[in-house]
């Protein structure tokens, strides 16, 4: 993710550090969303927590030849 | 109202059958103690229709005509199925804008059909996103057992209506618990069948992925009764399956089942209250051996991934022109949800495959599955945190940390209530392989004929 310091709040544009403010802002005018500032604290926040659920789920590994279900049968 | 006062949907249509009374006296009698009751359960009530339906269902038992297995049945259902000429809120404000329904959701139809009278609409949280009915726009639905307590989520509604007695059968949906839930906090009967087993056709969905619908009632028999008039194929939903339907055996004999009691993730952060229940269930089952569903934690987060990925995009054009029309509970969540990029949720439906394909393996040696349904009885409306096994952890989210991984994978489960003297009541999942629901109806006849399980109208 390249940082795009100029809508960053964020102090330390050079951090190699995935910031998750700068991806919020950005993504929001990518999906033409329209956050009001107050609101952005809980918007990161619960993305933040969406981070820390994925992860364990990005960790795990799968073999190339494992594909979803187009139609999912239980 | 007085516990016996209150019949279960069966034997209010025994006794309708019968004469001894009439579908209009029973009617009449729900809509009362509907306009009576103060538990915030009901959005929209259908007096007039209702009662008219009730005319119909006792001119035809006057004049002999055949009565369906529900005839004269009162029931209600959770404010995303359609009804015809209703709007269809999904528990939000930005819904009231849209036409009213043209045609009834299929499972209200077939409900119809077998002669249940439709009294109304329930209480939810918006648009699903929760497990405590506690919405901005329409007000909590409290818990007919202590009403400072949550009734559950997001079919809370439906749970409360049944453990009221206001109702005797109400359908609700699921897509990470929000059928079990709100069953197990209320003390009811709440049934999610296998995914696709039951149409959802003209349900307002969530997470198509993961959605399912189902019955809430006070007995076993009603959850069956109601589960055997809802199946059938239905060309309107894409995932509902064409397989044949069952009809319930409700003998209660498990001799020869091979129940077990799921270890790991499932026997994680319990408080007292809910391990002693499920000890009494399998005790009564004779089960003794433990399972591991593998990785169900991941399950969990994988399940999480879907939900905010499928319900963000669904609502991504009124995020993104009616934000702030949207209950703030949900608002952010459904915000987050929509950022989330393609290779986790393409990375959580990989994983649920390999998860469903160990836990069909795990089919292959036992029956049931016993879990708890939530990790303790009905929080306070007002509380945030709880203390499980010395963590300081969010109530909100956590009451699905048990049902998440099941309906991941859309394995059938039903859960069944459990109440000791004085305390509130909660749940106990008991878990089938696909289409299996056979088994959980035995499961659960036996644990209601020996009294383990028991459903009481909440005394208020």
């Amino acid at each position: 993710m390249t940082h795009q310091s100029a809508d960053s709040p964020a102090e330390n544009h050079s951090a190699p550090t995935f910031d998750t403010v700068v991806y919020v802002q950005q993504s929001t005018q990518l999906l033409q969303l329209s956050i009001p500032p107050e609101q952005m604290a809980g918007v990161v926040e619960n993305f933040e927590r969406v981070q820390t659920i994925a992860q364990p789920v990005l960790d795990f590994p799968l073999p190339d030849t494992l594909e979803a279900l187009p139609t999912f049968e239980p | 109202m007085s516990e016996a006062s209150v019949l279960t949907a069966s034997q209010t249509a025994t006794a309708i059958r019968q004469g001894e009374t009439t579908a209009q006296a029973v009617v009449k009698t729900a809509l009362d103690q509907i306009q009576a009751s103060n538990l915030n359960c009901f959005t929209t009530v259908l007096a007039s229709s209702a009662l008219a339906a009730a005319a119909e269902t006792d001119r035809k038992r006057l004049a002999g005509e055949s009565l369906g297995p529900l005839a004269g049945v009162p029931f209600a259902v959770k404010n995303l199925f359609d009804i015809a000429g209703t709007v269809t809120l999904a528990g939000s404000k930005i819904n009231r804008a849209n036409p009213p329904a043209t045609e009834d959701a299929t499972a209200v139809a077939r409900l119809k059909a077998a002669g249940a009278i439709l009294v109304g609409a329930l209480n939810m949280d918006e648009y699903a996103y929760g497990f405590v009915t506690v919405n901005e726009h329409y007000g909590a639905t409290p818990n007919p057992h202590d009403p400072t307590r949550i009734s559950g989520g997001s079919s809370g509604g439906s749970a409360a209506a049944v453990a009221a007695g206001l109702v005797p059968l109400t359908l609700g949906s699921d897509t990470n618990g929000s059928i079990r839930v709100p069953a197990a906090l209320c003390g009811v009967y709440g049934l999610k069948p296998t995914y696709g087993r039951l149409s959802r056709a003209g349900a307002f969905l969530f997470s198509s992925s993961l959605d399912h619908i189902g019955p809430f009632g006070r007995s076993v028999e009603d959850i069956a009764q109601a589960f055997q008039v809802l199946q059938g194929a239905d060309h309107r939903d894409p995932i509902c399956s064409d397989r044949p339907g069952i009809a319930p055996v409700l003998s209660g004999e498990i001799g020869g089942m091979r129940i077990a009691i799921a270890a790991g993730h499932f026997a994680q952060t319990t408080t007292p209250t809910v391990a002693q229940a499920l000890e009494k269930v399998a005790d009564a089952l004779g089960a003794t051996r433990n399972v591991i569903l593998p990785e169900s934690a991941r399950a969990r987060s994988a399940a999480y991934l879907i939900t905010a990925s499928e319900g963000s995009q669904l609502h991504l054009a009124r995020l993104q022109t009616q934000l702030q029309d949207f209950d703030s509970a949900t608002r952010d969540r459904f915000l987050a949800g929509a950022f989330i990029p393609s290779s986790w949720y393409i990375q959580a439906q990989r994983f649920r495959r390999w998860y469903r394909d160990q836990v069909r393996d795990l089919f292959q040696t036992v029956d049931v599955i016993l879990a708890p349904t939530t990790p303790c009885p009905a929080p306070l409306i007002e509380q945030t945190t709880m203390e499980l096994d010395g963590q300081t952890m969010l109530v909100r989210p956590h009451l699905g940390f048990y049902t998440q991984p099941l309906s991941f994978i859309g394995l059938p489960v039903l859960s069944v209530p459990v109440c000791f003297p004085g305390e509130l009541p909660v749940g106990v999942q008991l878990i089938a392989r696909p289409y299996d629901e056979q088994s959980l109806f035995t499961a659960a006849t036996a644990l209601e004929q020996a009294g383990v399980t028991r459903s009481p109208v909440a005394a208020i």
